[in-house]
Protein backbone atom coordinates (compact mmCIF):
# COMPACT_ATOMS: atom_id res chain seq x y z
CA UNK A 1 0.00 0.00 0.00
CA UNK A 2 1.03 3.60 -0.97
CA UNK A 3 2.27 5.87 1.62
CA UNK A 4 2.31 9.81 1.26
CA UNK A 5 5.77 11.10 2.34
CA UNK A 6 5.21 14.50 3.59
CA UNK A 7 9.17 16.40 3.34
CA UNK A 8 9.41 19.81 4.69
CA UNK A 9 12.89 20.02 4.80
CA UNK A 10 15.35 21.56 2.61
CA UNK A 11 17.43 19.83 0.41
CA UNK A 12 20.74 20.38 2.08
CA UNK A 13 18.76 19.52 5.63
CA UNK A 14 17.14 15.81 5.12
CA UNK A 15 19.15 12.38 4.28
CA UNK A 16 18.65 11.28 0.78
CA UNK A 17 19.93 7.87 1.96
CA UNK A 18 16.91 7.64 4.43
CA UNK A 19 14.97 8.87 1.75
CA UNK A 20 15.99 6.53 -0.67
CA UNK A 21 15.88 3.58 2.07
CA UNK A 22 11.77 4.30 2.96
CA UNK A 23 10.41 5.64 -0.12
CA UNK A 24 9.13 3.26 -2.79
CA UNK A 25 7.98 2.64 -6.30
CA UNK A 26 4.29 3.71 -5.45
CA UNK A 27 4.82 6.29 -2.73
CA UNK A 28 3.36 9.98 -3.27
CA UNK A 29 5.62 12.55 -2.05
CA UNK A 30 4.54 16.12 -0.76
CA UNK A 31 7.05 18.73 -0.81
CA UNK A 32 6.19 21.56 2.00
CA UNK A 33 7.53 24.00 3.81
CA UNK A 34 11.32 24.31 3.04
CA UNK A 35 10.76 20.78 1.28
CA UNK A 36 9.78 22.99 -1.75
CA UNK A 37 13.40 24.06 -2.31
CA UNK A 38 13.40 20.92 -4.12
CA UNK A 39 11.73 22.82 -6.42
CA UNK A 40 14.09 24.93 -7.83
CA UNK A 41 16.21 23.87 -11.05
CA UNK A 42 19.29 24.71 -9.44
CA UNK A 43 18.99 21.95 -7.49
CA UNK A 44 20.31 18.70 -8.45
CA UNK A 45 19.61 15.90 -6.53
CA UNK A 46 21.44 12.90 -6.20
CA UNK A 47 20.92 10.33 -9.43
CA UNK A 48 19.10 7.85 -6.96
CA UNK A 49 16.72 10.17 -5.58
CA UNK A 50 16.46 12.44 -9.08
CA UNK A 51 14.93 9.05 -10.83
CA UNK A 52 12.57 8.81 -7.80
CA UNK A 53 11.17 12.44 -8.21
CA UNK A 54 10.67 11.74 -11.89
CA UNK A 55 8.94 8.38 -11.55
CA UNK A 56 6.57 9.12 -8.51
CA UNK A 57 3.68 11.35 -8.03
CA UNK A 58 5.32 14.54 -7.01
CA UNK A 59 3.50 17.61 -5.27
CA UNK A 60 4.30 20.94 -4.02
CA UNK A 61 2.41 23.20 -1.54
CA UNK A 62 1.84 26.31 -3.27
CA UNK A 63 1.46 28.52 -0.41
CA UNK A 64 5.17 27.63 0.81
CA UNK A 65 6.22 28.39 -3.02
CA UNK A 66 4.97 31.31 -3.25
CA UNK A 67 6.41 32.26 0.30
CA UNK A 68 10.04 31.51 -1.35
CA UNK A 69 9.62 33.06 -4.60
CA UNK A 70 9.72 30.30 -6.11
CA UNK A 71 8.18 30.05 -10.07
CA UNK A 72 5.81 27.45 -10.95
CA UNK A 73 7.91 25.25 -13.52
CA UNK A 74 6.20 23.24 -16.32
CA UNK A 75 5.23 19.98 -15.62
CA UNK A 76 5.32 20.63 -11.59
CA UNK A 77 2.11 19.90 -9.72
CA UNK A 78 1.09 21.79 -7.01
CA UNK A 79 -1.90 21.68 -4.58
CA UNK A 80 -2.87 23.96 -1.60
CA UNK A 81 -4.25 23.38 1.41
CA UNK A 82 -6.80 21.54 0.75
CA UNK A 83 -5.31 19.60 -2.03
CA UNK A 84 -2.71 18.28 0.67
CA UNK A 85 -5.62 17.16 2.72
CA UNK A 86 -6.94 15.39 0.16
CA UNK A 87 -3.83 13.41 -0.36
CA UNK A 88 -3.13 12.89 2.78
CA UNK A 89 -7.39 10.82 2.73
CA UNK A 90 -6.48 9.25 -0.49
CA UNK A 91 -3.28 7.58 0.59
CA UNK A 92 -3.77 5.49 3.90
CA UNK A 93 -0.28 6.50 5.73
CA UNK A 94 1.55 9.16 5.69
CA UNK A 95 5.60 9.23 6.51
CA UNK A 96 6.32 13.16 7.92
CA UNK A 97 10.30 13.99 7.22
CA UNK A 98 10.90 16.89 9.25
CA UNK B 1 -6.09 -3.72 -1.47
CA UNK B 2 -6.07 -4.66 2.22
CA UNK B 3 -8.52 -3.59 4.64
CA UNK B 4 -7.80 -1.31 7.27
CA UNK B 5 -9.12 -1.79 10.42
CA UNK B 6 -10.50 0.94 11.06
CA UNK B 7 -13.19 1.42 8.00
CA UNK B 8 -13.73 5.24 6.73
CA UNK B 9 -17.31 6.75 7.42
CA UNK B 10 -19.53 5.71 4.65
CA UNK B 11 -19.79 9.49 3.57
CA UNK B 12 -16.20 9.97 3.34
CA UNK B 13 -15.47 11.88 6.46
CA UNK B 14 -12.06 10.21 7.83
CA UNK B 15 -11.08 10.59 11.37
CA UNK B 16 -7.40 12.23 12.10
CA UNK B 17 -4.89 12.40 14.95
CA UNK B 18 -2.67 15.32 14.25
CA UNK B 19 0.81 14.87 16.78
CA UNK B 20 2.09 18.32 16.56
CA UNK B 21 5.97 17.93 17.60
CA UNK B 22 7.39 22.05 17.13
CA UNK B 23 6.65 25.01 18.95
CA UNK B 24 5.27 27.85 17.49
CA UNK B 25 7.83 29.97 16.41
CA UNK B 26 11.06 27.71 15.81
CA UNK B 27 10.07 25.83 13.17
CA UNK B 28 6.92 26.34 10.24
CA UNK B 29 5.47 23.40 11.14
CA UNK B 30 2.87 24.31 14.14
CA UNK B 31 1.56 26.82 11.59
CA UNK B 32 0.87 24.62 8.43
CA UNK B 33 -0.55 22.09 11.11
CA UNK B 34 -2.79 25.00 12.17
CA UNK B 35 -4.13 25.44 8.57
CA UNK B 36 -3.78 21.32 8.07
CA UNK B 37 -6.56 21.13 10.80
CA UNK B 38 -8.36 24.38 9.74
CA UNK B 39 -9.00 22.87 6.00
CA UNK B 40 -9.79 19.46 7.45
CA UNK B 41 -12.57 20.73 9.33
CA UNK B 42 -13.71 22.89 6.25
CA UNK B 43 -13.65 19.78 4.15
CA UNK B 44 -16.02 17.77 6.26
CA UNK B 45 -13.29 15.48 8.03
CA UNK B 46 -13.08 14.92 11.64
CA UNK B 47 -10.39 15.62 14.16
CA UNK B 48 -10.25 12.30 16.82
CA UNK B 49 -7.34 14.26 18.27
CA UNK B 50 -4.51 17.19 18.19
CA UNK B 51 -1.44 15.80 20.41
CA UNK B 52 0.87 18.02 21.32
CA UNK B 53 4.44 15.97 21.97
CA UNK B 54 8.19 17.79 22.33
CA UNK B 55 8.17 21.24 21.73
CA UNK B 56 4.77 20.72 20.32
CA UNK B 57 3.44 21.75 23.64
CA UNK B 58 4.15 25.21 23.58
CA UNK B 59 1.19 25.57 21.12
CA UNK B 60 -0.87 25.53 24.19
CA UNK B 61 1.07 28.17 26.03
CA UNK B 62 -1.84 30.79 27.63
CA UNK B 63 1.42 33.56 28.53
CA UNK B 64 2.48 34.18 24.84
CA UNK B 65 2.56 37.75 23.75
CA UNK B 66 2.96 38.31 19.89
CA UNK B 67 3.75 41.75 18.46
CA UNK B 68 0.41 43.15 17.05
CA UNK B 69 1.69 42.37 13.49
CA UNK B 70 1.83 38.65 13.99
CA UNK B 71 -0.26 35.66 14.61
CA UNK B 72 -0.60 34.22 17.96
CA UNK B 73 -0.61 30.48 16.93
CA UNK B 74 -1.97 29.06 20.67
CA UNK B 75 -4.40 31.85 20.58
CA UNK B 76 -5.43 30.38 17.17
CA UNK B 77 -5.31 26.65 18.61
CA UNK B 78 -7.50 27.83 21.62
CA UNK B 79 -10.18 29.38 19.31
CA UNK B 80 -10.36 26.67 16.58
CA UNK B 81 -10.19 23.69 19.71
CA UNK B 82 -12.83 25.86 21.17
CA UNK B 83 -15.07 26.53 18.13
CA UNK B 84 -14.51 23.03 17.40
CA UNK B 85 -15.71 20.97 20.15
CA UNK B 86 -11.55 19.20 19.89
CA UNK B 87 -9.97 16.88 21.91
CA UNK B 88 -6.88 18.45 22.57
CA UNK B 89 -3.97 16.65 24.60
CA UNK B 90 -0.71 18.66 25.78
CA UNK B 91 1.80 15.54 26.71
CA UNK B 92 2.75 15.79 30.53
CA UNK B 93 6.12 14.95 30.29
CA UNK B 94 6.97 17.30 27.05
CA UNK B 95 4.77 19.94 29.37
CA UNK B 96 6.11 20.04 32.48
CA UNK B 97 9.49 19.90 31.47
CA UNK B 98 8.92 23.25 29.61
CA UNK B 99 6.76 25.31 32.07
CA UNK B 100 3.25 24.45 30.28
CA UNK B 101 1.10 23.61 33.37
CA UNK B 102 -2.48 23.71 34.32
CA UNK B 103 -3.65 24.96 37.42
CA UNK B 104 -3.65 21.42 39.17
CA UNK B 105 0.19 20.92 38.37
CA UNK B 106 0.79 24.53 39.30
CA UNK B 107 -0.48 24.50 42.58
CA UNK B 108 0.92 20.85 42.97
CA UNK B 109 4.64 21.99 41.99
CA UNK B 110 4.09 25.18 43.54
CA UNK B 111 4.59 27.31 40.63
CA UNK B 112 4.02 30.92 40.18
CA UNK B 113 1.14 30.51 37.55
CA UNK B 114 -0.48 28.38 35.26
CA UNK B 115 0.21 28.45 31.77
CA UNK B 116 -1.73 26.01 29.61
CA UNK B 117 -5.20 26.82 28.01
CA UNK B 118 -7.43 25.22 29.63
CA UNK B 119 -8.73 23.72 25.63
CA UNK B 120 -6.06 21.52 26.02
CA UNK B 121 -6.04 18.82 28.61
CA UNK B 122 -2.89 17.62 30.51
CA UNK B 123 -2.51 14.31 29.82
CA UNK B 124 -0.13 11.02 28.82
CA UNK B 125 1.26 9.41 25.42
CA UNK B 126 -1.48 6.71 26.06
CA UNK B 127 -4.36 9.32 24.47
CA UNK B 128 -1.93 9.53 21.55
CA UNK B 129 -2.34 5.62 21.44
CA UNK B 130 -5.63 5.67 22.43
CA UNK B 131 -6.58 8.01 19.66
CA UNK B 132 -4.44 6.42 16.89
CA UNK B 133 -7.24 3.08 17.22
CA UNK B 134 -9.98 5.26 16.55
CA UNK B 135 -8.43 7.18 13.41
CA UNK B 136 -7.91 6.46 9.82
CA UNK B 137 -5.31 8.76 9.59
CA UNK B 138 -2.42 10.09 11.68
CA UNK B 139 -0.32 13.14 10.32
CA UNK B 140 2.87 14.63 11.93
CA UNK B 141 3.85 18.17 11.86
CA UNK B 142 7.72 19.43 13.39
CA UNK C 1 -9.14 3.18 29.79
CA UNK C 2 -9.41 0.07 27.56
CA UNK C 3 -6.18 -1.92 27.39
CA UNK C 4 -7.41 -4.38 24.86
CA UNK C 5 -7.06 -2.12 21.66
CA UNK C 6 -9.34 -3.94 19.17
CA UNK C 7 -7.79 -3.28 16.17
CA UNK C 8 -4.79 -4.79 15.03
CA UNK C 9 -3.15 -1.95 14.02
CA UNK C 10 1.19 -1.75 13.50
CA UNK C 11 3.02 1.37 14.49
CA UNK C 12 6.04 1.35 13.11
CA UNK C 13 8.74 4.29 14.62
CA UNK C 14 11.50 5.62 12.87
CA UNK C 15 14.86 6.65 15.50
CA UNK C 16 16.95 8.44 12.88
CA UNK C 17 18.48 11.16 15.64
CA UNK C 18 21.81 10.89 17.22
CA UNK C 19 21.27 10.32 20.95
CA UNK C 20 22.37 13.54 23.42
CA UNK C 21 22.18 16.05 20.67
CA UNK C 22 18.64 16.13 20.56
CA UNK C 23 15.53 15.05 22.70
CA UNK C 24 14.75 12.79 19.35
CA UNK C 25 16.23 9.66 20.87
CA UNK C 26 14.49 9.84 23.73
CA UNK C 27 10.96 10.93 22.40
CA UNK C 28 10.90 8.07 20.09
CA UNK C 29 11.50 5.29 22.62
CA UNK C 30 8.91 6.64 25.33
CA UNK C 31 5.88 6.37 22.51
CA UNK C 32 7.27 3.00 21.76
CA UNK C 33 6.88 2.49 25.73
CA UNK C 34 3.38 3.84 25.55
CA UNK C 35 2.25 1.41 23.03
CA UNK C 36 3.54 -1.50 24.40
CA UNK C 37 1.79 -0.76 27.48
CA UNK C 38 -1.62 -0.95 25.29
CA UNK C 39 -0.11 -3.84 23.98
CA UNK C 40 -0.02 -2.13 20.15
CA UNK C 41 2.22 -4.00 17.75
CA UNK C 42 5.02 -1.82 17.02
CA UNK C 43 8.39 -2.27 14.67
CA UNK C 44 11.58 0.35 16.10
CA UNK C 45 13.29 0.63 13.44
CA UNK C 46 16.84 2.11 13.89
CA UNK C 47 17.85 4.39 10.66
CA UNK C 48 20.49 7.06 9.54
CA UNK C 49 22.24 8.80 12.84
CA UNK C 50 19.77 6.81 14.75
CA UNK C 51 22.28 3.56 14.40
CA UNK C 52 24.19 5.98 16.75
CA UNK C 53 22.26 5.22 19.67
CA UNK C 54 23.52 1.35 19.72
CA UNK C 55 26.83 2.36 20.16
CA UNK C 56 28.47 0.39 22.86
CA UNK C 57 30.76 2.23 25.70
CA UNK C 58 28.47 5.33 26.28
CA UNK C 59 29.28 7.20 29.45
CA UNK C 60 26.73 10.68 29.64
CA UNK C 61 27.38 11.93 32.96
CA UNK C 62 29.38 14.61 32.58
CA UNK C 63 27.08 16.35 29.82
CA UNK C 64 24.13 15.64 32.48
CA UNK C 65 22.27 13.34 30.09
CA UNK C 66 20.30 10.26 30.76
CA UNK C 67 22.39 7.33 29.30
CA UNK C 68 20.63 6.23 26.06
CA UNK C 69 22.20 3.07 25.78
CA UNK C 70 20.07 1.58 28.81
CA UNK C 71 17.14 2.99 27.50
CA UNK C 72 17.09 0.58 24.57
CA UNK C 73 17.74 -3.05 26.49
CA UNK C 74 14.58 -1.86 28.10
CA UNK C 75 12.38 -1.89 25.22
CA UNK C 76 13.13 -5.56 25.29
CA UNK C 77 12.22 -5.74 28.75
CA UNK C 78 8.79 -4.11 27.70
CA UNK C 79 7.98 -6.37 24.81
CA UNK C 80 9.35 -5.43 21.86
CA UNK C 81 11.18 -7.54 20.08
CA UNK C 82 10.75 -6.02 16.16
CA UNK C 83 13.49 -4.30 16.69
CA UNK C 84 15.45 -3.36 13.52
CA UNK C 85 18.69 -2.09 12.57
CA UNK C 86 19.26 -0.74 8.64
CA UNK C 87 22.52 -1.99 7.61
CA UNK C 88 23.68 0.39 4.98
CA UNK C 89 22.99 3.29 7.85
CA UNK C 90 24.93 1.21 10.37
CA UNK C 91 27.70 0.14 6.72
CA UNK C 92 27.82 4.28 6.21
CA UNK C 93 29.32 5.20 9.28
CA UNK C 94 31.49 2.60 9.85
CA UNK C 95 30.09 0.65 12.66
CA UNK C 96 30.11 -2.97 12.71
CA UNK C 97 27.58 -4.80 14.49
CA UNK C 98 30.47 -5.89 17.52
CA UNK C 99 30.61 -1.99 18.06
CA UNK C 100 26.96 -2.45 19.38
CA UNK C 101 25.46 -2.77 22.88
CA UNK C 102 22.80 -5.25 21.95
CA UNK C 103 22.18 -7.85 19.08
CA UNK C 104 20.44 -6.34 16.00
CA UNK C 105 18.18 -7.39 13.25
CA UNK C 106 19.57 -6.13 10.17
CA UNK C 107 17.26 -4.99 7.43
CA UNK C 108 17.88 -3.85 4.06
CA UNK C 109 16.15 -1.37 1.91
CA UNK C 110 13.55 -4.02 0.25
CA UNK C 111 12.61 -5.74 3.94
CA UNK C 112 12.29 -1.90 5.48
CA UNK C 113 10.48 -0.65 2.50
CA UNK C 114 7.97 -3.50 2.91
CA UNK C 115 7.14 -2.81 6.88
CA UNK C 116 6.66 0.14 6.00
CA UNK C 117 3.69 -0.87 3.19
CA UNK C 118 2.34 -3.23 6.22
CA UNK C 119 2.16 -0.67 9.27
CA UNK C 120 -0.85 1.59 9.66
CA UNK C 121 1.12 4.20 11.33
CA UNK C 122 4.36 5.81 10.96
CA UNK C 123 5.91 7.67 13.31
CA UNK C 124 9.02 9.78 11.74
CA UNK C 125 9.89 12.48 14.31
Amino acid sequence: MSSLHIIAKAPSSVSIAELNALINDEDVLIFIEDGVYFARTEFSPAASFAQKLRQLECYFLEEDLAARGIDLLEGMQTVDTRGFVELSARLPRSVSWY
Amino acid sequence: MTFLANTPKASGALRYTLLINAAPQSSQGAKTALRFAESLLQMGHNIERLFFYGDGVLNASSLSVMPQDEINIPAAWHALIEANGLSSVVCVSSAIRRGIVDTAEAQRHELYAASCYTSSEIGGLGQLIEALSNSDRMLSFG
Amino acid sequence: MDNNIPNKQTISLIARRAPYGSDGARQTLDIAFAAAVFEQPLNYIFIGDGVFQLVAGQNSVEISSKPQGAALETLELYGINEVFVHSESLLNRGLTESQLVCRANLIEDCALKQLIAESTYVINL
